[in-house]
């Protein structure tokens, strides 16, 4: 998240690097002129021979995110799967990608939507050799969103005061909840479990071994939404990894005895 | 489990007797409760008792074959908060009233060895089992006093928290009794000698302030880090409150008393449930569960509230001396 040009490019440029460095393509995605994104890239070195050997490649937002048909994350997900298959295909050992993306998030629908989308495209790339760097002008969206879209990547630099919980697939695909949760931020919590594309699972297991404060709020946030999971006809949520305090709560609260919901205290 | 009644009693009571039983020495208590507790297995009724565990044993002998019919549990351990203890009749009551058949209880939380701020609850909670089951099905509880080791003051208290009084074989109407006027939670609770680590927060971001503050005075006091992380959940969700019910922030201080490290959080809000937290809450409702927790992850926890004097939640955890 940036409000200053030149420290973004400088990292972009930092990150591209390294996808040379470990035999990725390098895909540039923005909203920007081809010019622009040349210029933008230029400390690159070498970045026209990049271009020309096909080692980096520049995507338009309308391109990439099939902006014309109005999709759905899904959709926009296989875009990404393509150019990540044709990388490999082309004998790159897989895809980088710098994407400016604060275009697609200027109105709330579109801020709904690539939530979905980097929820949907993490638990995808935690298993891919796929790794993404998406930029966001913080003064181009509201706090709000800024945190929603926080808090559903696993490394952000953002201030912690901004996103001060996780929620996101680990390297394993093991679905993770990180942090501290408390009355204020269950409300995110809530918001995030319920919007995002988790919802149609059968089963869901939650690894909360890195949760470092959750309180009866955000608990119960979690229990309500394993409820109706099992409510849905589906497996339920199991929560794995709960510390002894944590273990305590939940039968304080008796919440072992709601169905569809079970918590485990050491990690599976 | 109840023994099998020979004939089933319609209850004595048609609504809740609480009564004091006044006592001197062991034997004077077990010749009153034996009798109470035994009545009650005849009858078939579903019978509890919480007392410290020397006297389990005792009865355990002194019952006989009725033993076997009754539940017993360590006051120690289900009242060493007196809040805990309310909920707990609450359980046993629910559990067996759905059949009609009325229980009986004996609970002794009052004991000479209980401290001046734990002796308050014992108190405030020995008033409040009036409001809890005044207006509910019947059932009888003795709360036994022991008047040999007790001084008369709390003897005193006890005459106006019970209806009843059962003292030297008898059993009459409390003269003393105050009705519901004690059981309220606008008592003024006593200042502390010196406070240290005095906090006042009014956002969310102040609560991580907070927690670090607890932590800090935790592990000075020599408490270990389990509970050191429940009294810092705890200190939480009363801060919490204060910020979502309190008007939007609170003074939070902290000070040791001779076995406990206290907590407090004061804001300008008012609590006018006379049994905050000390009813079980639903899976369903939405909020209301702060003081429910903050009552089973503490040791001791004193709530005061009046529309003039704001809220005062004190949280204690007992510390190595």
């Amino acid at each position: 998240m940036f409000d200053d040009r030149a420290s973004l490019l400088h990292a972009a440029v930092d990150y591209l690097r390294g996808g040379i460095a470990c035999g990725q393509r390098l895909l540039y995605v923005s909203g920007r002129t081809r010019d622009e994104m040349l210029a933008d890239v230029a400390p690159l070195l070498g970045a026209d021979e990049l271009l020309h050997s096909g080692a980096l490649l520049f995507g338009s937002l309308q391109d990439m995110y099939v902006l014309a048909s109005n999709p759905d994350p899904e959709a926009q997900l296989a875009t990404y799967a393509q150019v990540v298959e044709s990388a490999l295909a082309d004998g790159f050992t897989g895809l980088r990608v710098f994407a400016e993306v604060t275009d697609l998030v200027r109105d709330a629908d579109g801020l709904a939507k690539q939530i979905r989308l980097e929820h949907l495209a993490d638990e995808f790339m935690s298993g891919q050799p796929f790794s993404a760097l998406c930029a966001y002008d913080l003064t181009a969206i509201d706090a709000d969103g800024l945190a929603d879209i926080a808090t559903v990547h696993p490394l952000v630099r953002v201030p912690p005061e901004m996103a001060p919980f996780r929620l996101y697939f680990a390297d394993n695909a093991r679905l993770t909840l990180a942090g501290d949760i408390d009355a204020f931020g269950s409300i995110r919590l809530e918001r995030l479990l319920t919007s995002s594309h988790l919802r149609d699972r059968p089963h869901i297991v939650l690894d909360v071994a890195d949760v470092q404060f959750i309180d009866g709020r955000g608990l119960h946030t979690l229990v309500r939404f394993g409820r109706e999971l099992g409510e849905n006809g589906g497996g339920g949520l199991r929560i794995d990894g709960a510390s002894q305090l944590l273990y305590k709560v939940w039968r304080a609260l008796r919440f072992d005895e709601v169905p569809g919901v079970e918590l485990h205290v050491t990690a599976a | 489990m109840s023994a099998p009644a020979t004939q089933r009693s319609t209850p004595a009571y048609g609504r809740f007797w609480h009564e004091a039983f006044f006592y001197a020495g062991m034997e004077g208590f077990l010749a009153g409760t034996a009798e109470f507790i035994s009545a009650g297995v005849q009858a078939g009724e579903p019978v509890l008792v919480v007392v410290d565990v020397e006297k389990i044993d005792r009865l355990r002998q002194a019952l006989n074959g009725d033993a076997k019919y009754v539940t017993f549990l360590d006051m120690a351990r289900v009242g060493r908060n007196p809040a805990c203890i309310i909920p707990a009749w609450r359980d046993f009551v629910d559990r067996h009233i759905v059949t009609g058949q009325p229980v009986r209880g004996v609970g002794e939380p009052i004991w000479a060895g209980r401290s001046p701020s734990e002796m308050l609850e014992c108190q405030l909670h020995e008033a409040l089992l009036n409001t809890a089951f005044d207006d509910g099905p019947g059932w009888a509880l003795m709360c036994p006093y022991d008047t040999t080791t007790l001084d008369d003051d709390t003897l005193d208290v006890a005459r106006q928290t019970h209806p009843q009084i059962f003292e030297g074989g008898d059993r009459r109407s409390s003269t003393g009794y105050a009705g519901n006027a004690m059981g309220t939670l606008e008592a003024v609770l006593p200042e502390p000698p010196a406070t240290s680590g005095t906090v006042t927060f009014d956002d969310e971001t102040g609560l991580i302030a907070l927690r670090q503050v607890v932590a800090d005075h935790a592990s000075y006091a020599g408490i270990d880090e389990l509970r050191t992380e429940e009294l810092i959940l705890a200190v939480h969700e009363a801060a919490a409150n204060s910020l979502r019910y309190g008007g939007g922030g609170g003074r939070m201080r902290l000070w040791q008393e001779p076995t406990t490290l206290v907590c407090e959080i004061a804001d300008a809000g008012h609590i006018d449930e006379l049994l905050i937290g000390r009813v079980r809450p639903t899976i369903e409702q939405e909020g209301g569960r702060g003081l429910w927790l903050i009552n089973q992850l503490c040791d001791l926890v004193q709530v005061r509230s009046s529309v003039t004097g704001g809220t005062v939640v004190r949280m204690h955890v007992n510390r190595p001396h």
